[in-house]
């Protein structure tokens, strides 16, 4: 009868939410309130250590990627020259897109704190062979477990965000932007500097295996987040190691991986009409609508891409426009380099290095500037709707007028 | 230019961070959080390698067909004999005075006339990646329709806090555990049997 009584009670709740979808006006989930928490708490060694912790986290994850795309030929011409090269930079894009849903559910359920170490430690493992590879196999080999371990440090929107109160969630991620600096924005200069010293490119592998075995370091003596009895009391670990989604974990990651390769290999290794490539796009596609079916049906708290979070619509929307705004960076990243070799070349390189900054220089002023104010400008819609248009008559008089 | 670069970037990189807080925000138990904002980052991800594997394939195939196209009529014209138009065009590619000496029958007018026929077939493709790009972007303007408004949501409560050490456990027993705040108020009961310590 209780138990009955309770169940309804539970099941109103949840329509309840359901039909909030379009506004979310109710977040429930939080431990605390900042009134609780005195101002030592922020300035406790824990807290600075796991700040640093994930700001330098960042900046090697980052590094990881953005040091090695300028001297790509370089290390080619050392250990090949072999045409899978290219694969140093593509397994990137296959291990975030397997590896992201896996550490947030798992660290969800599981506790985060040995995922962030396990994570940083496999960067550095993979650091450590590439710094010692002797063929391109190996490169690519250590560049998929950079892409594992990194992939848990990008992962500071929540990792972060969580411990901070909700109102200075922007300024966090605007401040960890700021550590990125030296591996984003100057990752050309930087890189190239490293091909003049007598280790060449393998410095900046020993640089990455030393910076992630000292972030390792950190994690190591200064994250203590909620752990698993903390999140499931006396519930034994079995249990949710044996009802974990590992039918849908399969059939995403087979349906991802083959999608992307597809892609990746898609007017590159195999042009866009031949048969691997359909075959893969196709077959790669249609597992990802099964994982989607797969979900509806076999919804549970420890579903790898759980319904209910996809019902929620601004959320979805926002995750979107993230990946859309991405678009109208890479439309330059692309076009822009050509543009400077071929139209603007006047034998001027500061004006020339100027122009072929300036995107990622735009893309950085406008991170830090939005979430600086971002708290103190109301109407965040208005906000993105605004910046995208702006964005595409920009992207528009560009089109009219390329030169 | 300089300017047109940076007010598409500028715009592109505000709306990106608040959109990657405000999807840590509006999810709704935040007991949820690393499964939403993982997710959040997937769709990101997955989204720009699309979007850049498009750019990619407009650019080639822009190339593949302007070049032919727009190219060899006006070296033709300009008296270079037909048979040395492939040269031409592989010369056009590199641009160095040697490049251009390899090709039999060339002249300083061939060059020039030839290096601005081959700039416009680069600058009409540059277009049509930009003509992809405007797609994108209103594509961008019509999702931004349905982004959150979280100015009431901007409070001061934490999602997690961090302990010292294990012994912390046996203070937090006073409050109710998260697990019973926060991931059972949802649709799902506990999965093991709750025996009566758990659910009181």
């Amino acid at each position: 009868m209780e138990d009955q009584k309770q169940h309804s009670h539970k099941a109103a709740e949840y329509e309840h939410q359901v039909e909030a979808e379009d506004s979310v006006t109710e977040v429930t989930g939080f431990v605390t309130d900042a009134d609780q928490l005195t101002w030592k708490y922020f300035v406790s060694k824990n807290f600075i250590g796991t700040y640093m912790a994930q700001a330098l986290g960042f900046s090697s994850a980052i590094a990881a990627f953005a040091y090695i795309a300028p001297v790509l030929s370089n290390i080619n011409e050392d250990l090949g020259p072999s045409p899978s090269y290219v694969w140093i930079s593509y397994v990137y894009n296959t291990c975030f897109a397997v590896a992201y849903p896996l550490i947030g559910v798992l660290s969800d359920l599981f506790g985060r704190r040995y995922f962030m170490i396990g994570g940083c430690l496999l960067s550095a493992i993979g650091a450590v062979t590439c710094s010692r590879a002797q063929n391109i196999p190996t490169v690519i080999g250590g560049n998929v477990l950079m892409g594992i371990g990194s992939t848990t440090q990008y992962c500071y929107s929540f990792v972060l965000g969580e411990l901070v109160p909700v109102r200075y969630r922007f300024i966090t991620s605007v401040s960890l932007n700021l550590w990125s600096i030296p591996s984003g924005i100057f990752a050309p200069v930087i890189a190239r500097s490293f091909l003049l010293t007598a280790a060449s490119w393998r410095g900046i592998y020993y640089y990455l295996a030393a910076l992630n075995a000292l972030v390792t370091i950190l994690w190591v003596l200064f994250y203590f987040p909620p752990n698993f009895q903390q999140k499931h009391g006396s519930d034994r670990k079995m249990y949710w190691i044996k009802h974990f989604d590992y039918g849908g974990s399969f059939l995403f990651i087979s349906g991802i991986v083959v999608f992307l390769f597809g892609l990746s290999a898609g007017g590159s290794v195999y042009p866009w009409k031949s048969a691997p490539v359909i075959l893969m796009i196709v077959l790669g596609f249609m597992t990802l609508i099964a994982t989607g079916i797969w979900e509806v049906l076999t919804e549970s708290k420890e579903s790898i891409l759980p319904p209910r979070i996809f019902r929620n619509v601004p959320w979805l929307a926002a995750s979107v426009v993230q990946g859309l705004s991405g678009g109208t960076y890479y439309a330059g990243a692309i076009v822009i380099p050509l543009q400077v070799s071929l139209l603007y070349n006047n034998g001027n390189n500061t004006y020339m290095g100027i122009i072929t900054a300036m995107p990622a220089w735009g893309q950085f002023a406008g991170a830090v500037l939005g979430g600086c104010l971002a708290t103190r400008i109301p109407n965040h819609r208005l906000q993105n709707i605004v910046c995208f248009m702006i964005c595409t008559i920009a992207v528009g008089c560009k089109w009219e007028t390329p030169c | 230019m300089l300017a047109l670069i940076f007010l598409t970037n500028a715009p592109a990189g505000w709306l990106d961070l608040i959109s990657i807080v405000d999807a840590s925000i509006v999810v709704k138990n935040q007991q949820d959080l690393g499964t939403a904002g993982s997710i959040s980052c997937s769709i990101r991800s997955a989204i720009t390698s699309i979007v850049s594997v498009v750019y990619a394939t407009v650019l080639t195939n822009g190339l593949k067909t302007k070049i032919p196209e727009m190219v060899p009529p006006v070296l033709v014209k300009a008296g270079l004999p037909i048979s040395s138009i492939p040269a031409m065009i592989n010369a056009l590619g590199i641009r160095t005075p040697e490049a251009y000496s390899s090709v039999p029958g060339i002249s300083p007018e061939i060059i020039d006339l030839g290096l601005v026929a081959y700039k416009e077939a680069y600058v009409s493709s540059f277009r049509l990646v930009y003509l992809v790009g405007i797609a994108f972007g209103a594509l961008g303007l019509l999702t931004a329709f349905f982004t959150p408004n979280t100015d009431h949501l901007l409070n001061a409560k934490v999602a997690a806090t961090l302990h010292n050490d294990k012994t912390r456990i046996d203070e937090e027993k006073t409050e109710p555990r998260v697990s019973e705040r926060g991931l059972e108020t949802g649709k799902f009961g506990s999965p093991s049997s709750p025996g009566p310590e758990v659910s009181g």
